[in-house]
């Protein structure tokens, strides 16, 4: 046996296997997005999308609220969305807008996942009275009509930023997230590799964020993404009613004055179709990407698309 | 022979049950007591679900006693303790576990894994010795240096169960739990996995609790066995004694349930079936010694009994 073992070692030695290095484990990382069309597709999107927020700036070609030009145009060659009742430039207000979307639906669905995490990991791991209380909390936030509730808070903030908006959203809409985190920090708290952690004299609370966190890190990504796509839509929502401060840039702020000014009517199309697109088109994005999440959790869906195209080969042959 | 040996753990009376006051309450264990002698290896064995893993579990502390005591080094396992109190138990007591996809964490490495014992207790003074001591921890159990690079998943279950031996081993104890840690393994590998057990006691002059329902490998382990049955020890032996004379009706009928790899001893084997209500219930049986080193949970009746079943099969 022991002979069997120091060959083997040896083996080892002469032919190191070639070790990847650290970029292309990070570019490894995201090779499920473009395993499938969905999500490649989604991805797609989202980086655009991601560009346009990043860069602001440099591609708008005005200031959003600067109400200085003719209004009510029709897209020119210098205004390529057209202007609003007021002069201002739509293309502009568009790209900005694309980047208090994504800042305000990231924050508050990277936020709210922080929130869920810490109510559903502790309750989850911890277990007894700590679990009750929590959970007990949990279900109140749960069962708390959402849209209703974002504007009795909002009505009460006058003239608030998306921002306040995205942090209201994050604090009444975690619920969903920390019930998922609970239940599947209750399957691997009683694994063996936890129990290992808790004898070698770890804390509870180096165990939560060292061992049980990285193992349910395809649940976290689906969920920030989920989270993210109810803020983006709440956001816009809670703006398009007005709830928000209407001199804020965002699509929704667009679209409540699009409406305001009877552009549907007027047959403006050119002001409220580029906010919803985006709105549409960045929900969409996450929604796709979120199959490719989808397919890193559950391992049966790979293996039916495996079984499928095996089947249309066998059939052309 | 007896007063000789230096105790490394006593428990008293361990008794461990869940769900409490609830209609579905489990005494996994009731009442529990025997010693363990320092460098020796108890074999504790029975059938699936008598609350072997949960002695041990119990013992490490994992699960919080119902009641009773555990004594390791004069010191009380249970009971409140303050954090360096409960670090320097978890540095003398470890356990390796059944399941060995189960065991390792899935998203570390195995040199983290291992290192684990020794950063929380700080063994290395920098990254160098911590990685010096996980290599000499991989080549103590039989892997390489390679190895500290990878995951979990690109090991056997042989392998990965080496890995959760040097992970017991990290933090030097002198006390390992081995919870049926060959149970899950192929045949060709439990007996590789048992010889590193046996070398390593003797490196490490360590003490084993190994637990286990394969009794033929208990056999070849231990050098005492407890025999448990429904949370009870019934029988407490050296190895031979107990497999040459056993004496409660459950260890007999446990042992005839061995099979040999002999065709005439198969031919005529029978096995002897287990029937709790041949017992003596007017009292409540205690923990006797029938002869030197020779437990049995008995009433006195039964005590005579059996006493008299080995008088007639010595003359």
């Amino acid at each position: 046996m022991k002979t069997e073992l120091q060959t083997s070692s040896q083996h080892n030695m002469e032919a190191p296997t070639p070790r990847r290095n650290n970029f292309t484990i990070f570019l490894g990382a995201f090779k499920p997005f473009f395993t499938n069309a969905k999500s490649a597709t989604g991805f797609t999107i989202f980086l655009i999308f991601l560009f346009i927020a990043i860069f602001a700036p440099l591609i708008a070609p005005y200031e959003p609220s600067a109400a200085i030009y003719l209004p009510n145009l029709s897209p020119t060659a210098d205004h390529w969305f057209g202007t609003t009742n007021t002069g201002q430039d739509i293309y502009s207000q568009f790209i900005f807008s694309a980047r208090n979307t994504m800042i305000v639906g990231f924050g508050a669905g990277i936020l709210s996942t922080i929130i869920g995490l810490i109510f559903g990991v502790v309750g989850g791991y911890r277990g007894g009275l700590t679990d009750s209380i929590l959970s007990f909390v949990t279900n109140l936030f749960l069962v708390m009509p959402g849209l209703a509730l974002l504007i009795v808070i909002q009505a009460y903030m006058t003239a608030s930023t998306p921002f306040v908006t995205g942090l209201i959203i994050a604090l009444t809409g975690w619920a969903w997230g920390a019930r998922v985190f609970r239940s599947q920090t209750m399957t691997l708290a009683n694994r063996d590799f936890i129990s290992a952690a808790r004898m070698s004299g770890m804390s509870s609370f180096r165990i939560m964020l060292t061992q049980i966190c990285p193992n349910m890190m395809s649940i976290i990504a689906g969920n920030i993404m989920f989270a993210t796509l109810g803020a983006i839509l709440a956001e816009a929502g809670l703006a398009f009613l007005g709830f928000q401060d209407i001199n804020s840039i965002s699509w929704g702020t667009m679209l409540y004055w699009a409406s305001n000014n009877a552009a549907l009517i007027r047959g403006a199309w050119w002001w409220f179709i580029p906010p919803g697109l985006g709105i549409g088109l960045v929900g969409l994005s996450l929604v796709l990407m979120n199959f490719a999440v989808d397919q890193i959790t559950n391992p049966r869906l790979k293996g039916q698309k495996r079984r499928k195209k095996h089947g249309r080969k066998t059939a052309r042959a | 022979m007896a007063g000789t040996q230096e105790k490394l753990l006593e428990i008293q009376n361990l008794k461990q049950h869940f769900n409490i006051g609830k209609p579905n309450e489990v005494k996994a264990v009731d009442g529990l007591t025997f010693d363990i002698y320092k460098g020796e290896t108890l074999g504790l064995v029975g059938e699936s679900g008598c609350g072997k893993s949960t002695t041990g579990r119990t013992i490490i502390r994992l699960y919080d006693a119902t009641d009773g005591k555990v004594v390791f080094k004069g010191e009380d396992v249970h009971g409140k303790k303050n954090r360096s109190q409960l670090k320097s138990l978890n540095r003398k007591m470890q356990m390796i576990f059944q399941d060995p996809y189960a065991s390792l964490n899935p998203r570390m490495k195995v040199e983290d894994i291992i290192a684990e014992g020794i950063d929380i207790h700080g063994l290395a003074k920098n990254k160098e010795e911590r990685k010096q001591k996980v290599v000499d921890l991989l080549e103590q159990v039989g892997l390489n240096k390679e190895h500290a690079n990878r995951y979990p998943h690109e090991f056997s279950g042989g392998q990965r169960q080496r890995i959760g031996i040097a992970r017991a081993l990290a933090v030097d104890p002198e006390f390992i739990i081995a919870d049926e840690p060959i149970s899950a393994l192929d045949v060709s590998i439990q007996a590789q996995v048992v010889n590193l057990l046996k070398d390593l006691q003797k490196q490490h002059k360590l003490t084993y609790l190994f637990i286990a329902h394969d009794l033929s490998m208990v056999k070849y382990i231990s050098d005492r066995i407890g025999v448990m049955y429904f949370g009870n020890m019934v029988e407490l032996a050296d190895a031979d004694e107990l497999y040459s004379n056993p004496i409660h009706p459950y260890t007999k009928s446990l042992l005839s349930a061995i099979p040999l790899p002999d065709p005439d001893y198969e031919r005529n084997r029978r096995r002897i079936a287990y029937d709790p209500s041949q017992h003596d219930t007017s009292e409540e049986p205690e923990f006797r010694e029938i002869r030197p080193r020779h437990w049995v949970l008995c009433t006195t009746k039964e005590f005579e009994a059996y006493k008299q079943e080995f008088q007639n099969k010595e003359s």
